[in-house]
């Protein structure tokens, strides 16, 4: 459990992260999306103590985290792949971290079979490839088999199969009735990942809804071959196709009903699905820093 | 085991583990080698030439002048131990296993001063075991005095790695607090010996003997209240070094 309370970060004039409350509940995945310098891995550096917050508290299982004395135990966090001594090999990046926890070396060796790095773990962590990183990064994360998984971006490198991989374990460690946060850009990911999701536009909250009520469209759609009168008789549709018209605010039902009573022909009808990617972009068109501009 | 102990297992590991830590070792013996052989074989010529006594020149003599290079490569090592954590960022990862600031520094003072301690008494006994013979019958070797010298040599090593790694805590960037230690040890009395005279303060010529380098050579040179002003300033700046990364964001 991660709680958020009026939660500010200002670096000079920008504010990244707006008086943000949240809190992430165990036994969901959490998805946290926002533009480029939404705030999201600011929010996260607070949350594991990197960086002091401007004003606002976080707590992690209810405590501060430099009040944690074996930190890993409660949070496992992957932040930076790539911020790993190149020099050393993942294993011993492993150990090292292993040991400022009290954990045993066959506990590095699980993690890095868990996450396919055991034959690579002897290479310097600087050959790694940006998937690799990420295994590893992962590997450190589960390392103190924590209650509470946070990644920024976990997925951002991984091949077709890891993407898949690391999507099963983060629905696995929440169904263990782990608390899950993880942030990411790819919205189709998202979608089939989280349980809720949390947006953030210029460091503030956006949008916190379950990921179902962000795919629930508003309205039906509706297909036949001679819809005019439906059109006329439906105030508020629009033609959305040829021999397509979309309906906000009825359900299918009424919709069906109406068809009936005008004696017409419907080939299709059903409610609108939006992707994630529309309702997102939607949500944060007006809290885009870094847009391109046509 | 206590959090202390766990954080410095945990930094030990990462030192003995990086193959630079021992190419650091390994310069500084190759460099003190070098300069104690080349400085025994003079001393030895010139005293040939002079005619001077046997039995006049201490064993440990020509190893304590080829020290200060010794003080510079090691103490790039303790420094480094805190800058290339910013600089590959792993200090994210240092930080997020041990949130407390204070002990994180504390574990790898104790680890850099104990590391650099036993390597510099190694260093040490190997200089003066490959120099003295070079000084044939000028040598004056008492195994009592030569041990107390070697391990005065190592804690004075360790207490400049120590210095160095509050330095590098405290400025982040390697080149930065190499800079700063480069003044501390060589620049600072140096100037403060120039600026004696024409200002017309003698205390300057005191106040320099007090800065780390020249209080690390009195220390070598046998006066022990040195080796405390020499702790002290590497107290001072492992303390600064632990004020600095508590105040700022990692
Ligand atoms: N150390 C810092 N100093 C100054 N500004 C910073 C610092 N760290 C972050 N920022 C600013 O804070 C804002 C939020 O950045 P953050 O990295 O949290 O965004 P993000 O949501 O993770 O973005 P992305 O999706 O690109 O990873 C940005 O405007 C960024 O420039
Ligand atoms: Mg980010």
């Amino acid at each position: 459990m991660i709680a958020l309370d009026r939660l500010t970060k200002r670096y000079g004039d920008t504010t990244a992260v707006d008086d943000l409350t949240l809190e992430l509940t165990p036994g969901v995945v959490t998805g946290f999306l926002g533009p480029n310098g939404a705030g999201k891995s600011t929010t996260m550096r607070m949350i594991l103590g990197l960086d002091a917050p401007t004003s606002g508290t976080v707590l992690v299982d209810g405590r501060r985290y430099r009040d944690l004395t074996r930190p890993l135990h409660t949070i496992g966090a992957l932040l930076d792949a790539r911020a790993v001594h190149p020099a050393r090999s993942g294993r011993d990046h492993l150990r090292a971290v292993a040991r400022s926890q009290g954990i045993g070396s066959s506990r590095v060796e699980e993690v890095l079979a868990l996450t396919g790095m055991s034959e690579a773990a002897r290479r310097r962590a600087g050959t790694y490839s940006l998937g690799m990183s990420q295994r590893l990064g992962i590997a450190g994360a589960l390392l103190g088999d924590p209650g509470v998984l946070m990644l920024d971006e976990p997925v951002n490198g991984l091949d077709p199969d890891g993407v898949r991989w690391i999507r099963t374990l983060l629905r696995s460690l929440a169904a263990e009735g782990r608390t899950v946060f993880v942030s990411s850009h790819l919205m189709s990911e998202m979608e089939r990942t989280a349980d809720r999701l949390v947006i953030l536009g210029r460091g503030r909250l956006i949008a916190d809804e379950l990921t179902e009520r962000l795919l629930a469209g508003d309205g039906v759609r509706v297909r036949g071959p001679h819809l005019r009168p439906l059109a006329d008789a439906l105030p508020g549709a629009r033609w959305t196709g040829p021999g397509e018209l979309t309906v906000p605010g009825l359900t299918g039902e009424q919709v069906g009903r109406k068809a009936l009573e005008l004696g017409l022909v419907i080939s299709e009808l059903g409610p609108i699905g939006t992707s994630l990617e529309d309702s997102y972009l939607h949500l944060t068109a007006s809290s885009t820093e870094y847009g391109a501009r046509p | 085991m206590t959090a202390l102990t766990r954080a410095a297992a945990a930094e030990w590991l990462k030192l003995r583990t990086l193959r630079s830590t021992w190419w650091f070792l390994g310069g500084a013996l190759a460099l003190m080698l070098l300069v104690a052989m080349l400085d025994a074989s003079d001393t030895a010529a010139a005293l040939r030439a002079q005619g001077g006594a046997a039995g006049s020149v201490d064993a440990a003599a020509p190893a304590m002048s080829a020290l200060p290079w010794a003080r510079v490569v090691l103490g790039a090592l303790g420094l480094l131990v805190m800058t290339s954590e910013f600089a590959t960022r792993s200090i994210m990862v240092t930080l997020a296993c041990t949130p407390s600031r204070t002990r994180l520094l504390l574990a790898k003072a104790c680890v850099v001063v104990a590391a650099v301690f036993a390597a510099g008494v190694v260093l040490a006994a190997l200089t003066v075991a490959a120099s003295a013979p070079l000084l044939g019958e000028y040598v004056d070797l008492d195994a009592g005095v030569l041990g107390g010298q070697l391990l005065t040599m190592g804690a004075h090593l360790a207490l400049v790695a120590a210095l160095a790694l509050g330095l590098g805590a405290l400025v982040r960037r390697s080149a930065g607090a190499l800079t700063v230690l480069f003044v501390l040890l060589l620049v600072l009395p140096l100037v403060l010996q120039e600026a004696a005279d024409p200002l017309g303060a003698e205390f300057l010529v005191t106040a320099a003997d007090f800065t780390p380098g020249p209080a690390a050579d009195r220390f070598m040179a046998g006066e022990s209240v040195f080796g405390l002003v020499l702790a002290g300033w590497a107290v001072v700046a492992v303390a600064a070094g632990a004020w600095a990364l508590r105040a700022r964001d990692a």
